[in-house]
């Protein structure tokens, strides 16, 4: 199955509950951080906070440099956990703790690997251990979530 | 650093946002996180993944503006603590998005308390968001926190 960017990163057989099983590494999401890029998080997600674009704001507050937006890793996470749920699926829980600040223009990776899975057919769940790698490959977010590959409604 | 002011405020209400989740604010967010998925954009491929309208990514009710942007602008017993950062939360989606629905974010603070870290002295606010739709349903849950600090004091 082609994966290309932007399109589902979980290879999954035809039927996706298949696809995961426990102790798996999902395929990681890579993804490139950048002034341009904080500019466009901070108009979608209507946060403006200098800190994540104006280099002389954010040292004057004492930080190393423009950070990359905890709320965006936390998205980052949300994109990959939702493709490992699958088009049926659905994402039940995510949650994230923010370990390390990471600097603007660094590539992080979004990664996840599948703890438990249990339930059988659209009740089945899988628990995912996630977190957010930097070039240092330090997990700079780490957290948790649970998908579920049926949905109510 | 923690004042009676800031205690007050503990078990209240901060804001309420309502925010009409429309095909630009989503478009957005897609754009911003590169995702290209057509099932969160396109009828069709929402259709024949079995949604009855175009689904909204769950990570787009995480972002500040459904809550009503920084909670700081919310809290003048707070303002002078002028740096902030984001300590994480956990969501808990309970039902679906789509776009057209009217999302009700309720925003209480539960917890407020002092710290000592990498930014010196810290304040750590704890919020409780409810995420309900036009229906009053509720969509979602979130509980998460902000470290606020004063750069001058560092």
């Amino acid at each position: 199955m082609p994966q290309t960017k932007g399109e589902r990163l979980l290879v999954a057989p035809a039927d996706e509950n298949e696809g995961v099983r426990e102790g798996q590494h999902v395929r990681p999401l890579a993804f490139a951080t950048s002034t341009k890029q904080s500019a466009m998080w901070a108009a979608a997600s209507g946060d403006f906070d200098p800190i994540h674009y104006d280099q002389g704001y954010a040292v004057r507050q004492k930080l190393p440099g423009v950070i990359v937006n905890g709320r965006l890793k936390l998205a980052l996470l949300a994109r990959l956990v939702a493709s490992i749920a699958g088009r049926r699926g659905t994402v039940r829980r995510l949650s994230a703790r923010h370990a390390a600040m990471d600097a603007v223009g660094e590539d992080l990776t979004a990664c996840a690997l599948v703890k438990r899975v249990h339930g059988a057919g659209v009740d089945r769940v899988a628990e995912l251990e996630i977190w957010i790698e930097n070039p240092r490959g330090e997990r700079s977010t780490v957290g948790s979530a649970t998908v579920s590959f049926g949905r109510s409604r | 650093m923690l004042t009676p002011e800031m205690k007050a405020r503990i078990g209240r209400l901060v804001n309420v946002q309502v925010t009409t989740i429309d095909e630009r604010l989503v478009s957005q967010y897609l754009e911003a996180l590169d995702e290209r998925d057509p099932v969160w954009r396109d009828g069709d491929a929402a259709a024949a993944a079995g949604y009855a309208r175009v689904p909204v990514h769950c990570g787009l009710l995480t972002t500040m503006q459904i809550e009503g942007g920084s909670p700081s602008g919310h809290m003048p017993e707070q303002q002078h603590l002028a740096g902030a950062v984001d300590g994480g939360g956990e969501w808990e989606f309970l039902l679906p998005v789509y776009v057209g629905d009217v999302v009700v974010a309720t925003r209480e603070l539960v917890g407020v308390k002092e710290r000592e870290g990498k930014l010196g002295p810290m304040i750590v606010n704890t919020f409780e968001v409810t995420y309900r739709n036009q229906r009053s349903e509720v969509l979602a849950k979130g509980r998460w926190s902000t470290i606020r600090y004063a750069p001058d004091q560092r």
